[in-house]
Formats: C-alpha cells, sequence, structure tokens
C-alpha cells in the first residue's frame, strides 16, 4: 500500500513537472515563432540589403513632373565615381523645417552605405547611414536591343555575400 | 524492493528529458518554417501589390476620358471625391483587392488660397501645417509636403471609400492651378456648394441660384453665363469651370497581410491625361 502511494506520488510530481516544463517550453516557443515573425526577415544583414532596394525600388515609383522638367534633360537615375545618383521627390526635415530633396545620392563611406539627400542645388539638405558591414556596392548597366537598360544594384556584405535586383529603365531615365 | 521506485523515477525523469528536448527541436523546425514561409507570402504580396499599383493606370484613364467630364456631386456633399474602383482581383490564384478613389482638384480650394479668404473652408490645424511647411508647399506642391510638416496633428492623406473626412487632401488642392501663371478654377458640379456660393459672392459673379438648382435636379450646371461679373468689376480670381483640368486619386493595393496606398496627380494637357505625381502613402 505504502509502495502504491509512492508510485502515485512520484507519477503525480512528473506529471506536474512535465506540465510546467511543456507549459514554460510552448510559452518561449511561441514568443519566439511569433518574435521571428515580426522582427525575423530585418535580423539579418541580408535583410538589411533587401530594405536597402525595396528603398531604390519606392524612390523609382515615387514622380514629380516638375522636378524633371526644370533639369537639363530628364534623367532620374545617373553614376558617378561608384555613387548612384537618384533624381526622386523626397520630403525630408532639416534644420527644423521640411524641404523636398531632388535628388538621393547613395555611396558607400568607410563600409557604411550612406544616402545624401540633395536639394535642386546640389546641396546637402540630409544625410542618413543606411547599412553597415559592406565590402562594395556596384551598380551597373546594361543596354538592351529595345534601348532600354537593365539596371543591377548589387550590394556585397564584406564576406561575399551579395543581395542585388535589376530593373528594366527607359533610355531617357539613365543619364 | 525498495530500489524499484527510484529506479521508476530515473525512467520518468530520462523520459522528460527526452520530450523536452524533442518539444524544442519541433519548436525550432516551426519557427523556421514559419519565417521562411512568411517571407516567401510577404515577397508574393509585394509582387502582387506592385503589378496592382501598375495596372491602376488603365482604369483611372478611362475614368478620366469617359466619366470626370460629367460628373455632378449632390448639393450637400461635403468634398470632391468619387470612387472610381473597388474590386477583387486573382493574381496567381491569390484574390487581391484594388480599390481607387478620386478626388477633384478642382472642387477644392485652390492650394494658391489657403491662407486667403476661403481659409475657413479648411479643417482645423491646417494652418500650422501650412506655416510649418513655408514656402516649399508652394514652391514643390504635393501632399508629402504637408504630412511631413503636419506630423500627427491633422490627417493628410483622405482615407479610401465614399465617405467623407476631415482630410487636408479633400479640402486643399495641391494641383490647382496646374500651372504656374494660370488662375486656379472651382468645378461648380463637385465642389461643395457653400464653396462655390463664397466664391461667387466674393467675386461679384451672378448665376448662382441655377448652379444650386441644377446640382440640386443631378444635372451639369454650367458657369458660362454667369462668369461675368455682376456689377463689372475685376475679373474672377477664381475661374468657375464645369469640367476639372486635376484630379488627384488614392490607389490601395491590398494583398494577403501586405497593403500599399498611392497618391496620383493626373492633370490635363489639352489633349491628354499626364500623371505629375505620385508619392507614397505612409501614413
Amino acid at each position: 500500500m505504502k509502495q502504491h502511494a509512492m508510485t502515485l506520488v512520484e507519477v503525480l510530481l512528473a506529471l506536474a513537472l512535465l506540465s510546467a516544463l511543456t507549459v514554460a517550453s510552448v510559452s518561449w516557443t511561441t514568443s519566439t515563432v511569433r518574435a521571428s515573425a515580426v522582427h525575423g526577415s530585418r535580423a539579418s544583414w541580408e535583410a538589411g540589403a533587401a530594405h536597402i532596394l525595396d528603398l531604390i525600388d519606392n524612390m523609382l515609383l515615387v514622380e514629380d513632373h516638375r522636378l524633371r522638367r526644370n533639369g537639363h534633360d530628364r534623367w532620374r537615375i545617373a553614376t558617378e565615381n561608384g555613387d548612384l545618383l537618384l533624381r526622386t521627390r523626397t520630403v525630408v526635415v532639416a534644420n527644423g523645417r521640411t524641404e523636398v530633396c531632388s535628388t538621393a545620392r547613395l555611396s558607400l563611406r568607410d563600409r557604411v552605405l550612406t544616402i545624401e539627400y540633395l536639394d535642386e542645388a546640389n546641396a546637402v539638405l540630409s544625410v542618413r547611414p543606411l547599412l553597415g558591414e559592406l565590402g562594395s556596392f556596384a551598380t551597373e548597366f546594361e543596354e538592351l536591343e529595345t534601348r532600354e537598360y537593365v539596371m543591377t544594384v548589387r550590394l556585397t556584405h564584406e564576406n561575399g555575400r551579395v543581395v542585388s535586383r535589376a530593373w528594366r529603365l527607359g533610355r531617357e531615365d539613365v543619364r | 524492493m525498495i530500489r524499484m521506485p527510484s529506479q521508476r523515477g530515473i525512467a520518468l525523469l530520462l523520459v522528460l528529458v527526452a520530450l523536452v528536448l524533442s518539444v524544442t527541436a519541433a519548436a525550432g523546425l516551426a519557427r523556421v518554417a514559419a519565417t521562411a514561409r512568411q517571407r516567401c507570402e510577404t515577397a508574393t504580396s509585394q509582387q502582387h501589390t506592385g503589378r496592382l499599383l501598375e495596372a491602376s493606370e488603365a482604369p483611372i484613364l478611362d475614368w478620366l476620358h469617359r466619366h470626370a467630364g460629367r460628373l455632378v456631386l449632390p448639393s450637400d456633399a461635403g468634398s470632391p471625391r468619387f470612387v472610381v474602383l473597388d474590386d477583387d482581383i486573382e493574381l496567381g490564384g491569390v484574390t487581391c483587392r484594388l480599390t481607387i478613389t478620386a478626388f477633384d482638384q478642382c472642387g477644392m480650394v485652390p492650394g494658391t488660397e489657403a491662407v486667403g479668404r476661403l481659409a475657413s473652408f479648411l479643417p482645423n490645424g491646417v494652418h500650422e501645417a501650412l506655416a510649418a511647411a513655408g514656402p516649399d508647399w508652394l514652391d514643390h506642391p504635393g501632399l508629402d509636403v504637408l504630412a511631413a510638416a503636419a506630423g500627427n496633428h491633422v490627417p493628410v492623406f483622405p482615407p479610401a471609400g465614399a465617405r467623407d473626412s476631415g482630410a487636408l487632401g479633400e479640402h486643399l488642392a495641391s494641383h490647382n492651378p496646374t500651372r504656374a501663371g494660370r488662375p486656379p478654377t472651382l468645378n461648380v458640379n463637385t465642389a461643395p456648394l457653400d464653396l462655390v456660393s463664397t466664391v461667387y459672392a466674393l467675386n461679384d459673379l451672378g448665376g448662382i441660384d441655377a448652379v444650386a438648382e441644377s446640382r440640386a435636379l443631378g444635372r451639369v450646371a454650367s458657369p458660362g453665363a454667369s462668369r461675368a461679373p455682376r456689377t463689372g468689376g475685376d475679373p474672377a480670381a477664381i475661374v468657375p469651370v464645369l469640367m476639372s483640368t486635376a484630379w488627384a486619386f488614392r490607389i490601395d493595393c491590398r494583398s494577403g497581410h501586405v497593403i500599399e496606398s498611392w497618391w496620383c496627380v493626373y492633370t490635363d494637357t489639352g489633349s491628354n491625361w499626364e500623371r505629375v505625381q505620385r508619392l507614397a502613402i505612409t501614413e
């Protein structure tokens, strides 16, 4: 009788311990999965690089004819000493005031990709670092038979990992 | 006989440890799978919203060519908004939603009059936003400038759908006049009737009763006969018109859990409609 009672106590204790461990494990797992689902995509360098490419994508979608018509030509994209210039409309807060940026310059400085927002007179309105640990930042253009261009932007991590994206552009878009 | 229970206990503990390890491993696998699946779904949804945005141009141009010129709003309409499209579209086996809402730029207070005689028609908080935006608002017209200046104090981009809101973008026109040097216009068929009445009164124009009567009957009112000032004064600063030459559109593209919204402005070039501005709505 005493042995049976001991066994019952052991089983109950084991069950209680098992329940506690299972609850803790499930709780940890749920919170980890949720955190991973929400923030996981930004947790890695590749996700940061993809975010930069999304930023460029968005800049290409944003338009303002007034900015392009005020210039000497209708270019939207150019490269200059390895930097990428995007003529686009972005509102930035500079010196406590809102200003409209007409050109964004993406450049690599000390392994950090940096964006400079310029006004129509090419004065720097604001500067912001975008992504670190970069080995190289390159933009390549390939001319198609249709006289269009395919622009490829390639971000390379210090350890060699590459994240890139390509866009098809009209001839007048490229300077 | 005495050692039996402790052997069972050890066995149970071993089972317990094995169970905990297997649950943890399974949870890790589930986490990796869930993250990968969500990343894939997000990428696909973003591709769909991009395609929807690209596809939205055709119905907008069709609407501008076929419908925009003969629209009349009821006399009690609070803002010049129209639902152009609100449809489910299937892309790659996924049901996506495209909603396009039009806002008549010539049915609102012109941007150049925002601090003038018609300022009382604008929602509260607009004047602080305009002051914060400074001269950039008129040099580079666009709701993005006001959104940056207003912060969270005033809603700037109006929401989709048929219901009026107090957002700045459906009461203040960024692209009226459409070009520098031209006078601003007011569409007598789409602007709120009290705004039309005030413009007529301020510029001493006749014919407001005919406009009100036509709108009450749902007929297109023509301001042609009423343009001349009744007392032969200065020409009207704001020209009443029958048809608008600038329209703004809010485009909402939804696929899965991804929603992208854009604000596009189209102006009449004389022979065609041209998109002159496209902004991302990030509010």
